[in-house]
């Protein structure tokens, strides 16, 4: 009886007591909570709205379009265009970034003397926002008073010329990502066993077998998560764009985000510019399953 | 006559190259020297002090001989700074080179192996110089008048350096105006974050409650929607709220991150359950242990995030472009916009905008090299 | 010629020397245990052979060429570390295969190759886990990869860091007969580091102790167990260990020599001459001190325990001025335990008491001057 009494007291209170708990957790939440609601998920659900719907330049007569709108912009040369862009700009700053990220980390990962000072080097293009770099970079490719205006290297990164333009602004986020990249992939290889690596030597296999056989697999999930970063922000491309050449020659650096950014102006665009959002949307969506499939399955592990 | 002239431009571009690497380096690895030296906490100070004191001395003397070969270079005097950077740069070389490491390193004990790590030496000193090039063209078109600039063919040193170029940047475009609004948008935003995601890490690692999963999976969910994405909206939103210009229009939609939630919350899980339990016994709630326990034992994570929200809230183009319209309202890196597009003769300016709008994460980062990775 | 030898080696860090003066020679086919506590120097003298550490002073040769600025891929020597090592992004047949695929001028066929995985695969019983990872295996598992994928080189020497400290103590036991019978069947030079001297007094050839960066004594097993050159040694070795008893030397009437240690008496025939009076350590090994009516060390008996097969016996000797000394016997497994306080009388082989100097703790012997 009294063993019955003590247990029903005690679900009481152990029930309230997570009841409390629960009212806390909900506590703690709220203010991220209320943060992500009406700037993310509510804005998201406006553009999908609005990306259904049509208003004029003044802003007035929201007129049902419907899903026809999305086939129309998504199919519209300024879109694609933007894409195309886009897509180039990954393709300029990804691969290179990876690379000289890489190549920056392996030398700069030895124990030798004043190998701090040398990190501290590698790693300082991480204190430059995307204005200052583009600044930095307008001193140096900028076609009428950048130090490299003149010479061979500009015609591979002219920002007048509408086939160069893009890879001149996709230089200066190259370079800007530098640090972190190098921060990243030096915690990448400082990860590595170093028995692993004597192991290797002892084996007899030289630097550049250690690196391609041993090194390379084992770094492989930072540098997977370096790729999908990278792609990230080159998808965001929109300061260096405005501040190098504000889309010229000819709209020909125009990415998403910029057009995105320029229809803001002008409220007319608000249906196209909100299935143009969508669609970067998607991509992003997609570029990260892809990395979490990626990731699961091809990469290697440690023990 | 065609030969000759390129040969001279040839052998001034080599010159003028070879200044730069030789003044580079007469400062690079005595500092390299001194900073190795300063850092080897556990060696013995008789011997740290005299290598730091000559690493500095080394320094300074690079630094005078880079001075003296770019500045006074109109006179025969370059030679002199020249060679006083070969031998810093010497010196600084020899000793990190020949060296005895500690634990873990290899010490050169042949003369192959000697020149192999002169040689990765020089391999990192031509990147490095790499990466700072930009940074020194950067530096000496701040410092030069635009127009003698591009009229003496655009040097690699300064020309008619203006020293007060900065200070005229400063006060031309109520630069400390801008500076102001920065450090109080980035602050506030930083430490919004930094509570923000405190609270909801803890939450989720450990408190009970119903649609944890679900809540969680939709916090991550919001990675997804970068402001790039949902700028329109956000926009019209914040206009119908009257934010525009406003400091609540800057700070309040970054608040929240879930990078931060991430972050911390990882930190948060490698705190044994037993802690809590025990502090549960001792009749304290979450809310002491949170502030007792969890948070000082993630000190590192949090302080790691801390300097990441900082540094992307400083930075930031896109959103306080879009929504700020008055010159009053810009932010730091707004004003660097302006400044490039309204006067590209007067790039100088520009340019030292650039140079001080960078200047406090520099610092930042100088001084907590730690807290980055 | 795969013999392995030190003249003079030192190793600092800085101000700290791992290893000092180091004169050893490993000879073809040992197998030499480099044995001693943590921060001997042990691990250090055994990455020196393998080229990872760089050598400070002296020289090192293998087989009659002097090796100190050669390359670890070049030295033709064969290491498994305490970790292991493995890749773990590579199968077992690949990690075993490794050393073979180095690109190197004596590149093997792949049917060669092969035929040597099949055979290191084959002395080790890996055939059934040749496709997994290091990471489906267990700790003894792993380790066999670890050794097969030395064997597999057929090096000049093996070079093995406290293979067994990761295994629990059954797989312990049973690997060290295996190693021991690999050693025989390979008939390769074996170079082992351990600080668990049991394991080096059972596979050894030879046994080289350390303390501090200096070798103390170098032997065969049973060198130092009944010869032991220093303290160090002699209580480093044996277990339960050797019993000491400080004292001074006396010389009887008769020319007898002893120890007396306070009301003690500790006869010793290795008493140099002329040492009468000084200060010296009396070392007594456990089996050595017999309990015998006429014995002329007594002692109270303060705890016992039973082994099954012997039994040991813990006693205080007092030697003068409320001074006592704890000493272990072993005793006779059969009939009763002795009670707790029970008086002893224990009788002592003079020539198995061995006398080491009380400072420099080197051993005395009766041929010295």
């Amino acid at each position: 009886m009294t063993a019955q009494l003590g247990s029903d007291v005690e679900g009481r209170t152990l029930a309230s007591g997570r009841v409390k708990e629960a009212f806390l957790a909900y506590g703690f939440l709220l203010p991220s909570a209320l943060v992500f609601a009406a700037f993310f998920f509510y804005p998201l659900g406006r553009l999908v709205w609005f990306s259904l719907n049509r208003q004029d330049r003044f802003g007035r007569g929201l007129t049902y379009e419907g899903f026809g709108q999305w086939g129309d912009v998504l199919s519209s040369t300024d879109f694609l265009d933007g894409l195309k862009h886009t897509l180039l700009f990954v393709l300029y700053t990804v691969p290179l970034g990876l690379v000289l990220g890489v190549l920056l980390a392996v030398a700069a990962n030895r124990k030798i003397r004043g190998i701090k000072f040398f990190h501290t080097v590698f790693s300082s293009t991480i204190a430059t926002s995307v204005a200052v770099a583009s600044v930095v970079f307008v001193v140096l490719i900028n076609p009428k008073v950048g130090y490299l205006a003149d010479t061979w290297v500009a015609q591979f990164f002219d920002l007048s010329d509408p086939d160069a333009a893009l890879r001149g602004v996709a230089l200066s986020s190259v370079w800007q990502n530098l640090g972190l990249t190098f921060i990243i992939v030096l915690a990448g290889l400082q990860a590595v066993p170093e028995e692993l690596m004597e192991a290797a030597k002892l084996d007899g296999y030289n630097s550049v077998q250690r690196f391609f056989r041993i090194t390379l697999p084992l770094i492989s999930p930072t540098l997977m998560f370096l790729v999908v970063v990278l792609v990230v922000f080159g998808f965001q491309a929109f300061a260096q764009v405005e501040l190098l050449t504000n889309g010229t020659p000819a709209g020909r650096t125009e990415t998403l985000v910029f057009k995105i950014f320029t229809d803001s102006q002008d409220p007319a665009k608000l249906g196209p510019s909100s299935v143009m959002a969508l669609g970067l949307f998607v991509l992003t969506v997609v570029v990260s399953a892809f990395q979490f499939i990626i990731l699961s399955r091809r990469v290697h592990y440690g023990n | 006559m065609e030969t000759e002239l390129f040969a001279a431009s040839v052998g001034a571009v080599g010159l003028g190259f070879g200044a730069v690497v030789l003044a580079f380096l007469g400062v690079a690895l005595p500092v390299a020297m001194a900073t190795d030296a300063w850092d080897r906490k556990d060696a013995p100070s008789e011997r740290r002090t005299p290598v730091i004191a000559i690493g500095a001395v080394l320094t300074l003397v690079g630094a005078i001989a880079a001075i003296n070969e770019f500045w006074l270079a109109t006179d025969n005097r370059w030679a002199v700074g020249f060679i006083a950077s070969a031998i810093t740069a010497t010196v600084g070389l020899a000793y990190l080179a020949t060296r005895q490491q500690l634990v873990g390193g290899v010490e050169p004990s042949s003369n192959a192996q000697i020149l192999s790590r002169l040689g990765t030496y020089a391999f990192l000193c031509l990147l490095s110089l790499l990466i700072l090039f930009p940074v020194w063209m950067t530096f000496i078109r701040a410092l030069s008048g635009p127009r003698a600039y591009i009229d003496a063919g655009q040097p690699l040193r300064w020309i008619e350096p203006e020293w007060d170029v900065f200070s005229r940047a400063w006060s031309q475009a109520d630069f400390s105006g801008r500076t102001l609004l920065s450090v109080a948008v980035t602050s506030v935003i930083t430490v919004g974050q930094v509570l923000t995601s405190v609270l909801a890490a803890y939450a989720f690692a450990f408190l009970r409650f119903p649609f944890k999963r679900v809540i969680f999976a939709l916090f991550m969910a919001t990675l997804m929607l970068p402001i790039e994405v949902t700028l329109v909206p956000n926009i019209l939103f914040v206009r119908d709220l009257g934010w525009l210009n406003s400091i609540q229009g800057l700070t309040v939609p970054f608040l929240a991150t879930a990078l931060g939630t991430f972050l911390i919350r990882q930190g948060f899980m490698g705190i044994p359950r037993d802690l809590l339990d025990a502090s549960q016994l001792d009749g304290y709630g979450h809310a002491s242990f949170l502030f007792r326990v969890a948070a000082p034992l993630t000190r590192p994570v949090i302080a790691s995030f801390t300097v990441i929200s900082f540094l992307g809230a400083w930075n930031q183009y896109l959103w306080p472009r879009a929504i700020t319209t008055e010159g009053d309202w810009n932010t730091i890196q707004i004003a660097l916009r302006s400044f490039v597009t309204s006067n590209p003769e007067a790039l100088n300016l520009g340019v030292a905008g650039a140079i001080l709008a960078a200047i406090p994460i520099l610092v930042l980062l100088l001084v907590d090299r730690k807290s980055v990775v | 010629m795969s013999s392995i030898t030190f003249r003079g080696v030192t190793k600092r860090y800085g101000d700290v020397t791992a290893v000092s003066d180091l004169d050893l020679e490993i000879a073809d086919n040992e197998f030499m245990v480099l044995l001693g506590p943590s921060g001997c120097g042990k691990t250090t003298a055994l990455r020196m052979i393998a080229g990872l550490e760089s050598i400070t002073e002296g020289e090192l040769s293998i087989g009659d060429r002097v090796v100190n600025n050669v390359e670890p891929q070049n030295r033709d020597i064969a290491m498994v570390f305490q970790s292991y090592a493995l890749y773990p992004h590579m199968t077992v047949r690949r990690n075993i295969e490794s050393p073979l695929r180095a690109d190197r001028s004596k590149r093997l066929s792949k049917g060669d190759r092969d035929a040597r995985v099949a055979e290191a695969a084959g002395i080790l019983g890996l055939e059934d886990y040749l496709d997994r990872k290091p990471a489906a295996l267990s700790g003894g598992q792993r380790q066999r990869v670890a050794l097969g994928r030395a064997i597999v080189r057929r090096p000049q020497a093996f070079l093995m860091d406290e293979p067994l400290s990761n295994l629990d103590a059954k797989l312990r036991t049973q690997t060290r007969a295996e190693l021991v019978q690999l050693h025989t069947d390979l008939a390769t030079t074996f170079v082992y580091v351990t600080h668990d001297q049991v394991e080096a007094m059972t596979m050894a050839t030879r046994v080289a102790i350390m303390n501090d960066g200096r070798l103390q004594q170098a032997g065969t097993p049973r060198e130092v167990y009944e010869d032991p050159a220093n303290l160090f040694v002699a209580r480093f070795i044996g277990s339960p260990p050797m019993n000491t008893i400080d004292g001074q030397v006396v010389v009887a009437q008769d020319g007898t020599t002893g120890v007396v240690a306070g009301d003690q008496l500790i006869p010793s025939t290795n008493a140099p001459a002329g040492s009468a009076g000084r200060k010296v350590v009396a070392g007594i090994r456990p089996e050595h001190l017999v309990p015998h009516p006429d014995g002329t060390i007594t002692g109270k008996v303060t705890g016992t325990e039973w082994l099954g097969h012997e039994r040991q016996l813990l006693s205080h000797v007092p030697i003068g001025d409320s001074n006592s000394v704890q000493v272990i016997s072993r005793a006779d497994p059969d009939g009763d335990d002795p009670r707790p306080g029970e008086q002893m009388r224990f009788a002592v082989d003079p020539d198995r008491v061995h006398l080491f100097d009380a400072d420099s703790g080197a051993r005395m012997r009766r041929t010295d001057s």
